[in-house]
């Protein structure tokens, strides 16, 4: 069965070749559905762990609400807030671009925020060393650290962050932690590049100390639409011309469902096409193989192969040229996911699974597209085969 | 014409009893053949002759259980194949006949070798005793230096050779070659009968021969000729049988 197997593989590989242009073509449609399907795939797979690192992160009750700039809040304005029945918890924060520098040495760009203890808590803000900035710090200069601001910080030569003394606006802080390293996620900061200050502090040492962001979440049960409705009333109620933005996790990930869901149509449809195009290029292939190959195939039955054998015969050759086409698809499709994920921001990850489902597609349609020659191949009159009529 | 089992071995290879074969084109039945009668003994040479067109390769492609008679009994070593389905029939191709063609038949893609194996590949031989066997087959015949050749890059006479290495590679009952010599030159062609006679005298070969050459028939222990889808049988010579 090896010899045979072996023997039909060569003898395909040797016809598929002879007839390359056409088996070019068939081969391009393979290709393309394969690689479709895998990118299909791999996509979905990827926006599904998009999503779920989201909730991992910061969980899929947040929510993060921007004030327009006109009209602030005040700060028991958004501490009120959590008296909101969809709210549970609420964090109001400034925010103010700002340079950092330590003893003229090492200096940074970066965000200054001005929060209360609670933020830690909602924005999952994880101290890598030191402490949090606590509501006890009332007015004092202490600061926490993003992980990139301390980086820099410790490429000026200093080891030990926590303890040095910063300065930033005309005002020194000590710094009392530094932060893990951390994606931004849906914040609307970016925390390795943050310097974190008590609120109080900030409303007397930032040049514009205005509340314009409250990070919160959501009460168990509550829904992101009722609840983002609650918020614009709520702050609308003190100054009804205010422009309020709600974004939550939830709506964010309804996003990327939602544009996963338009890739995996726009690939599906191409995929179905393409295989469909590339599997009728292969049956084209595989038909006028065995019309040109019709004495070989009465050679063969005349020396004892049957009928099932050269059904074989056949099939193999049409699962050999989906094969090959199906191997550049694989890498058409690992290529098109990345692309993809480039482009919608996602990080790119691919799996074997996807690799093997591609091979499988190939197979299947090989199989499938090549069972009609193959059957015409095995049912020749072995006499007029053998005359080449 | 029962006579013709003269050999007296009573080894019947091949046996044929009122073969029919008509073609049906449009509204009209011809048949070609009207009742063959045929005994064929272990070490027969026999010829086959006849005007073109009456139905030679017709009957070889019966015997050869590549077509199906319309009517009649085809049995080959004492089995009756009517009833046989296409697995079976492959397997006792495989295994009882070995056909030689005219225009050789060799695949253009595989070596001499390769060629020569096909009946053993089909068997399900693996390994390397199919190469082995094959290149002694290909000795046999006077063709070992070229087993790694192309058929592109034979001569007729060795394409034959090669092409009857494959027809005997797989220890048949009986040899089927229709006009083995017709593509060929007069010497050629007499050397490729050579070969078929000489393995008749020395290994007891049953070979079936059409030809349109007397010079080939006459080296054939028994001839028989075909004539309105008939066959007669002319009386035994002395010459070289099969004895
Ligand atoms: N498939 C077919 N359909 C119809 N008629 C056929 C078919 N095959 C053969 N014939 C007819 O059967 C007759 C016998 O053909 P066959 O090939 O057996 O002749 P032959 O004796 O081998 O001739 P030659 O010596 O020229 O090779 C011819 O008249 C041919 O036209
Ligand atoms: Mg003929």
């Amino acid at each position: 069965m090896t010899a045979l197997l072996r023997a039909n593989v060569k003898e395909a590989a040797g016809s598929l070749f002879a007839a390359r242009q056409r088996s070019l073509l068939a081969l391009i449609g393979i290709a393309v559905g394969v690689g479709s399907v895998i990118a299909m795939i791999s996509v979905g797979a990827i926006v599904r762990e998009e999503a779920l690192r989201q909730f991992r992160e910061l969980g899929t009750d947040a929510l993060s609400i921007r004030i327009g700039r006109s009209a602030p809040v005040t700060a028991s304005e958004a501490f009120g807030l959590s008296a909101l029945p969809g709210i549970a918890a609420a964090a109001p924060f400034m925010s103010s671009p700002g340079e950092i520098s330590l003893a003229g040495r090492a200096s940074e760009d970066v965000t200054i925020i001005g929060a209360p203890a609670a933020l830690a808590d909602l924005d999952k803000l994880r101290v890598a060393s030191g402490r949090r900035i606590s509501d006890l710090d009332h007015r004092r200069y202490f600061c926490v650290v993003g992980a990139r601001v301390a980086a820099t910080l410790r490429e000026a030569g200093f080891e030990r962050i926590v303890g040095e003394t910063v300065r930033m606006g005309g005002a020194v802080y000590t710094v009392v932690g530094v932060l893990e390293r951390l994606p931004r996620g849906m914040r609307r900061y970016d925390p390795d590049r943050s310097v974190f200050i008590p609120i109080s502090t900030a409303s007397r040492a930032l040049p514009r100390p205005q509340i314009r962001h409250v990070s919160a979440h959501m009460s168990p049960g509550a829904h992101h639409v009722a609840t983002t409705r609650e918020v614009v009333d709520y702050f609308r109620r003190a100054a009804p011309g205010r422009k309020v933005h709600v974004r939550s996790a939830e709506q964010l990930i309804e996003q990327m469902y939602k544009q996963m869901r338009l890739f995996a149509l726009l690939l599906g449809s191409l995929g179905s096409i393409s295989l469909l195009v590339g599997g009728i290029g292969v049956m084209n292939v595989m038909l006028v193989s065995v019309t040109e190959r019709r004495s070989e195939i009465g050679i063969r039955r005349a020396f004892g192969a049957r009928r099932a054998d050269i059904q074989s015969q056949f099939l193999v050759e049409s699962v050999v040229l989906s094969l090959v086409g199906g191997l550049v698809g694989i890498a058409a499709g690992i290529g098109g996911t990345w692309g993809i994920c480039s482009f919608s921001g996602w990080t790119f990850d691919f799996s074997l699974a996807a690799v093997g489902l591609g091979m499988g597609v190939a197979t299947a349609s090989g199989v499938f597209f090549g069972f009609y020659p193959a059957w015409q191949a095995a049912r020749l009159d072995p006499v007029a085969a053998l005359r080449g009529t | 014409m029962s006579r013709g089992a003269g050999s007296g071995a009573g080894d019947a290879m091949l046996s044929l009893v009122d073969i029919r074969r008509s073609y049906v084109t449009g509204p009209v039945a011809t048949e070609i053949l009207r009742g063959v009668r045929l005994e064929v003994n272990r070490g027969d040479l026999l010829s086959i002759t006849g005007p073109s067109g009456c139905g030679k390769s017709t009957l070889m492609n019966i015997i050869g259980l590549l077509d199906r008679p319309s009517a009649g009994v085809l049995r080959i070593k004492g089995q009756e194949t009517g009833a046989m389905d296409d697995r079976e029939l492959s397997a006792l191709r495989n295994r009882s006949i070995g056909f030689v063609f005219q225009s050789y038949h060799l695949l253009p893609r595989f070596s001499a070798w390769e060629n020569v194996a096909l009946p053993l590949v089909y068997r399900g031989m693996t390994g390397a005793s199919v190469r082995r066997r094959a290149l002694e087959m290909l000795d046999k015949v006077g063709m070992a230096e070229r087993a790694g050749h192309r058929p592109g890059e034979l001569s007729g006479g060795q394409s034959q050779r090669v092409a009857i290495a494959r027809a005997l590679a797989g220890g048949p009952d009986i040899l089927l070659a229709d006009e083995p010599t017709g593509a060929l030159d007069t010497e050629t062609g007499g050397g490729i009968m050579g070969l078929i006679a000489g393995l008749n005298a020395t290994e007891r070969l049953t070979a079936v021969i059409i030809t349109h050459d007397r010079e080939i028939a006459r080296q054939c222990a028994r001839r028989v000729r075909m004539r309105d889808g008939t066959l007669n049988e002319a009386p035994a010579r002395g010459g070289g049988s099969g004895r």
